[in-house]
């Protein structure tokens, strides 16, 4: 019996929607383009805001990073002190895990090229592991990525700019000719120099054609190679741990002392003496296996040691400039190869890294990371091979300051999403309204033939949720259809900023590409289906208030 | 003549035709009208989102970064990033004499002399500032520095007097350095001729001016007193030319160039990175606007095309009646007018007055952000734009949308045989 | 070797530490360096010419020392009038007009360059003495303009050494450091010293006028010329102390 009612219902409703065919296919196309468009929208938005997220994990650090805990307390300062080694060891474990993992010595100095000097944060990286974990090696806008076992830097596109490193891709007149007409030999080269640079007017400065081949730009390079222009130095100081020169008076009697086991106290009195003006205790202990006795002994009482410098200059050459989607590779930040920092000649470092980035092998760039690269997971993966002190942190807790601000950036995209669905929600409830509305005479009919009044809701509720069912369909597909390209291409917004006369010389985004928000395309199936569904609800119910023989006459 | 007289009367006589028919049908009317409204709305306040926003980029450009029009040295601009103070505008003038001047250019509200250096804070949580030397008593006449409640900023003290040993901090920079009024702050600072300058000034007052860099980064102190300390004799870093019209920098710009001589730097804000980055990001916005667009009109089209089709049968009618095709797509196209109107005239009155509201009452943007926005140049607090020509341009996007939006289905509707359309 | 250029130190010539013209033993040579106290206590008044960026700055300053450890140095050219350091040991102090108060530089501050010239705070204030530090050996002779100099090679022995490697020139004859070099762990040179002009004072050889250079400073050289030298004459302790930075 209940069947049979179902049934009566749902052929009553679809011979209804083939009888009204023009006004279903109004209002199938009024829902189809809300979902649709609603589809796209978001996707794209969201797609823009998850790609500087994206950007951060597949450019800056991968799913999680490991580092010493005292590092990780510290981070911002970059202690290079607090590097761990035998990284190799946790690798290993991770690989067998399933993830990948990239060791890096992060440090910070001052790059010298011939023309001026940066501050700059130094990454030293093995050039193998970081193209398989990160993206940014692939964003050479010239040049290439460091070999392993040289000096060789890559540098990021501002700094290269700003210290006349690299192919400058728009040069001033002056640093043209003095710095890139001159570096060629002959008569040929410089043609070939002048023929990869067009001028525009007004702008006092030259600019690289953009449909300079690679072959081109490598050619370009090593002209300006020879004339010394990627020579630079790096000048950094390596920070030894070491008994401290100085210990505030108050620190020293109400922290050290207290902390220390009685010989340990007789040994640091010993070797600090209190300062007659200040009153502070300053180191006056020469011999260099008492001061190693002494630091073991304040490391055992968990006092942080005082921190000594070398000077430390290396020659490098720069042989790539990066230019990525993500701005904070393009910025005062170079890479170079780990494994020639290690000796007298780099930084001493002897196996020591600052940090282990981790990525899942074979993660899509296209997702931010999922359960399975999260730091929890990674720790409890690594179990007993996660040596003492050191901590495993995931990407978000590196960028809590950038994720904030972004997070600015979207409140008018989120706005404009919430617009964008109050829209298109009138759109279907006004369609459906109106549809509904104008059988009221109908309604009127069909009570007079005994029909019930729920089957008669039912009936229409059924009707227009087919409608909106049908028109959801095809505007999901469609909406679908247009999010392929815009997911794998996405629109190149680049090219468009350079159309409108604006040149930066830096990317500041490369292309905003969508992403597939799979809830939200279906959450907006459903809404639409059910949205369309109760809107004929209000009106079948003010018809059914109404005697029959009123709606009989309604116009 | 004749047929003239009778077209306009024809005209006349459709028009009330059309107007009789809104009224007719109250539900359907009502729904027309709501569709275009808030298709309007969202046109009106979506811009006024975005020009607001503009607006605040701009106006945090202007008061803190370049004034109207900005003076500076060469080799200031060269390594402007260190804020190096060894390069002063017009070394072998007078300075004031120089403001004077600036002054007197027609337009010239103020020419106010402003000093940025780095500083190392000894003792303390933050290892570096930077110090802002202003003539405090000059700027405020001409500066409102919180943006959000357009008021001198101050929350706490006072700010420093000129001449004084005083200084004033921001509220992020003294909750992280756990700074009080009457703390001392010691700083070194690198004079201009490379000297370490150590510096004790005492702290009576605390600002906020809802622009993150200043409220986390900066100590204002009194110019004459940085200039002393750092050996400028009377010479400033940057000069910040206000205008009364901001529009007109661009034409004082090369005036005060001329002014100033050369081996200077003169800049008017709009040449400003982020405004400039803002006035072309807008593609960004005006791609979004545009989906608003098609998404509204179709709200509108599809009412407009709901409408007509249920309404054949009257055509038919009509047709039956005597009346021509050109005055059937009249009838229906001036009914979709004037509905359109209507619509259009309440999605403005409601867009205005959201957008007046927004206009009075700003969106603080750090309880969402959670004051992350540093590197921006944006106010942490958003005004939405209130402008006529907005109101207008929605208003005109409403009507002009809904009414070529009529014409094709009227169009078509004219063309239905009468006896068919009165079958159906 | 710091006490020859640094104007924090009690300066000092290196006479007599050459003996003849027969190669003397390197750890000798660097031992004299080392123990050159010859005399207890010195005044001057000094100049310090920075050239940077193609702009020259003059600062003059009168300075007091006494003994490895104390000194005390008073600015009185115009832009830095007033500006006092006191060093004691290997704390270094100072006081400025602008701040009336006594701050400790230390730390991050250390790492700097000292008002401006080729030289860092780091690089004023060690005191400790280089034979404990460094492992001398001769490295032959050279010929500096015409003087004939000893060259001395030398490595740091333990690694935490600011500069892992020095070279010093030595007058054979009259003993004084003509020339030295300081060096990165790479072996990259970082800083020069070149000795100017050398007087005798009260029957002393005295380095009067010295050049430094920071080599990864662009164009930059600070030349120190020191005048009215007065050696031995007793100077208070009170000249020493917190309360003559504070005057």
């Amino acid at each position: 019996m209940k069947n049979n009612a179902f049934r009566t219902v749902g052929s009553i409703s679809l011979r209804n929607l083939a009888r009204h065919r023009v006004k279903t296919i109004i209002t199938t196309v009024a829902v189809a383009v809300s979902v649709c468009l609603y589809i796209v929208t978001d996707g794209w938005l969201y797609g823009v805001n998850l790609d500087s997220l994206r950007n951060i994990v597949s450019f800056e650090i991968g799913a999680a990073k490991i580092q010493t805990k005292a590092y990780f307390n510290k981070k911002d300062d970059l202690p290079m002190y607090e590097a761990f080694s035998s990284w190799e060891t946790i690798s290993d474990a991770l690989a067998d895990a399933g993830y990948d993992s990239a060791p890096r010595f992060v440090f910070s100095g001052t790059l010298h090229s011939r023309t001026g000097t940066a501050p700059l944060v130094f990454n030293a990286v093995d050039p193998y592991r970081e193209e398989r974990l990160l993206r940014y090696t692939l964003y050479l806008e010239s040049g290439r990525f460091p070999r392993p076992g040289t000096t060789e830097l890559a540098l990021g596109s501002m700094v290269a700019d700003k210290l006349r490193v690299g192919i400058p891709t728009r040069p001033k007149k002056t640093e043209y000719t003095a710095e890139l007409l001159s570096a060629a030999s002959d008569k040929v080269e410089e043609d070939f120099i002048a023929s990869l640079y067009q001028e525009r007017p007004d702008e006092g400065r030259l600019f690289l054609r953009p449909d300079a081949t690679p072959g081109d730009l490598d050619r370009l390079w090593d002209i300006l190679a020879r004339s010394g222009r990627m020579e630079v130095r790096i000048s950094t100081v390596i920070d030894i741990v070491a008994a401290p020169e100085t210990i505030r008076k108050d620190r020293f009697e109400e922290d050290l002392l207290p902390s220390l086991p009685a010989s340990g106290r007789e040994l640091v009195l010993a070797s600090y003496e209190q300062d007659p003006l200040l009153e502070d205790y300053f180191l006056v202990e020469e011999d260099p296996d008492v001061l190693a006795v002494l630091l073991r002994i304040m490391t055992n009482a968990e006092y942080p040691g005082a921190i000594r410098h070398v000077n430390q200059l290396i020659d490098a050459t720069v042989v790539g400039v990066i230019n990525s989607p993500n701005p904070k590779t393009n910025a005062n930040i170079a890479f170079m190869p780990l494994d020639s920092l290690q000796g007298e000649t780099g930084l001493m470092l002897e196996g020591k890294v600052t940090e282990l980035l981790i990525r899942a092998v074979g993660a899509s760039d296209a997702a931010l990371p999922g359960k399975a690269e999260q730091a929890e997971t990674i720790r409890s993966a690594l179990g007993p091979s996660l040596p003492e002190g050191m901590v495993v942190e995931g990407w978000r807790s590196y960028v809590a300051d950038y994720i904030a601000a972004s997070n600015g950036d979207n409140v008018s995209t989120r706005i404009m999403i919430i617009f964008l669905f109050i829209l298109s929600f009138i759109g279907i409830a006004n369609t459906m309204l109106m549809a509904v509305l104008e059988r009221t005479k109908e309604i009127g009919m069909m009570r007079a033939l005994g029909m019930t009044d729920g089957l008669l809701l039912t009936t229409y509720a059924v009707e227009a949720g087919f409608i909106g069912l049908i028109g959801a369909a095809i505007g999901v597909t469609l909406g679908c259809l247009i999010n392929i390209p815009m997911v794998n291409t996405g629109i190149d917004f680049s090219a468009m900023a350079q159309e409108m006369g604006g040149d930066f010389g830096y990317r500041i985004s490369t292309s905003f590409r969508s992403a597939w928000n799979i809830p939200v395309i279906i959450g907006t199936a459903v809404v639409a289906t059910v949205l369309s569904a109760l809107m004929a609800l209000p009106p079948t119910l003010r018809a059914l208030r109404l005697p029959v023989t009123e709606s009989l006459r309604f116009e | 003549m004749n047929t003239e007289r009778r077209n306009r009367g024809s005209l006349r006589a459709l028009a009330t035709v059309a107007y009789r028919n809104i009224w007719r049908n109250g539900r359907r009317t009502a729904l027309c009208v709501v569709a275009v409204a808030v298709a309007v709305f969202f046109n009106i306040f979506m811009q006024a989102w975005i020009v607001g926003m503009v607006a605040s980029i701009e106006e945090v450009v202007r008061t803190y970064e370049t004034g109207h029009v900005n003076v500076s040295t060469e080799e200031f601009e060269t390594d402007k990033e260190y804020y190096p103070v060894q390069y002063p505008v017009a070394e072998d003038r007078i300075l004031s004499e120089l403001l004077l001047e600036l002054e007197s250019l027609p337009g010239v509200m103020a020419a106010l002399p402003r000093i940025t250096a780095y500083a190392s804070l000894f003792d303390s949580t933050i290892k570096h500032a930077l110090l802002w030397g202003v003539d405090m008593e000059k700027e405020l006449k001409i500066n409102l520095f919180n943006l959000a409640d357009r008021t001198d900023g101050l929350v706490a003290g006072r700010f420093p007097v000129a001449g004084s040993n005083e200084a004033a901090v921001g509220t992020e920079f003294a909750r992280k350095a756990g700074i009080k009024i009457g703390d001392p702050l010691p700083l070194k600072t690198v004079s201009a001729q490379f000297s370490d300058k150590y510096w004790n000034p005492t702290v009576v007052g605390i600002f906020e001016f809802d622009y993150r860099k200043f409220d986390e980064d900066v100590i204002i102190v009194p110019i004459d007193r940085l200039q002393r300390i750092l050996v400028l004799e009377e010479k400033t870093q940057q000069i910040f030319v206000y205008v009364e019209n901001a529009g007109k920098s661009r034409e004082l710009k090369a005036l005060v160039a001329q002014v100033v001589g050369n081996g200077h730097v003169v800049r008017e804000w709009g040449d400003n990175y982020w405004v400039a980055y803002m006035r072309q990001g807008n593609i960004f916005y005006v791609l979004i606007f545009a989906v608003f667009q098609v998404v509204a009109s179709f709200l509108i089209i599809n009412t407009v095309l709901m409408v007509i089709h249920e309404r054949i049968k009257e055509i038919g009618m009509m047709g039956a009646l005597g009346m021509t095709r050109t005055e059937i797509v009249t009838v229906f196209f001036l009914e979709a007018v004037f509905l359109s109107i209507f619509g259009a005239a309440v999605g403005t009155v409601v867009g205005g007055a959201a957008s007046l509201i927004g206009s009075i009452f700003p969106i603080n943007l750090d309880t969402i952000t959670g004051g992350g926005m540093k590197e921006f140049p944006m106010a942490g607090t958003i005004f939405i734009a209130f402008s006529p020509a907005i109101l207008l341009q929605g208003f005109l996007f409403g009507v002009v949308v809904s009414a070529v939006c009529t014409l094709i289905p009227s169009l078509k509707s004219a063309f239905i045989q009468p006896v068919e359309a009165l079958r159906r | 070797m710091k006490r020859i250029l640094v104007i924090f130190a009690c300066a000092a010539a290196l006479s007599g530490v050459a003996t003849g013209q027969s190669a003397p033993n390197a750890a000798d040579l660097l031992a004299r360096v080392d123990a050159n106290e010859v005399y207890n206590t010195i005044t001057y008044k000094g100049k310090m010419i920075i050239e940077y960026q193609g702009r020259r700055y003059v600062k003059e300053m009168q300075a007091w020392a006494k003994g490895n450890n104390d000194s005390f140095v008073e600015f009185f050219n115009p832009e830095d009038r007033g500006t006092k350091y006191l060093k004691k040991g290997s704390r270094l102090y100072v006081y400025s007009p602008d701040s009336e108060q006594v701050m400790l530089i230390s730390g991050h501050l250390l790492k700097e360059s000292m008002m401006g010239s080729d030289l860092s705070y780091e690089d004023t204030i060690e005191n400790e003495r280089l034979s404990a530090r460094y492992t001398p050996v001769l490295a032959g002779t050279e010929v500096l303009g015409d003087l004939k100099a000893w060259v001395l090679d030398l490595t740091a022995r333990n690694r935490t050494e600011s500069y892992p490697r020095r070279k010093l020139w030595i007058d054979a004859v009259t003993g004084d450091v003509l020339r030295y070099e300081l060096y990165a762990l790479s072996g990259a040179k970082l800083k020069e010293y070149n000795l100017v002009r050398a007087e005798t004072i009260d029957g002393r050889r005295f380095p009067v006028e010295s050049e430094m250079r920071d080599l990864l400073r662009k164009d930059s050289r600070t030349v120190f010329v020191m005048d009215q030298v007065v050696l031995d004459v007793p100077i208070a302790d009170s000249v020493f102390s917190m309360r003559n930075l504070e005057r």
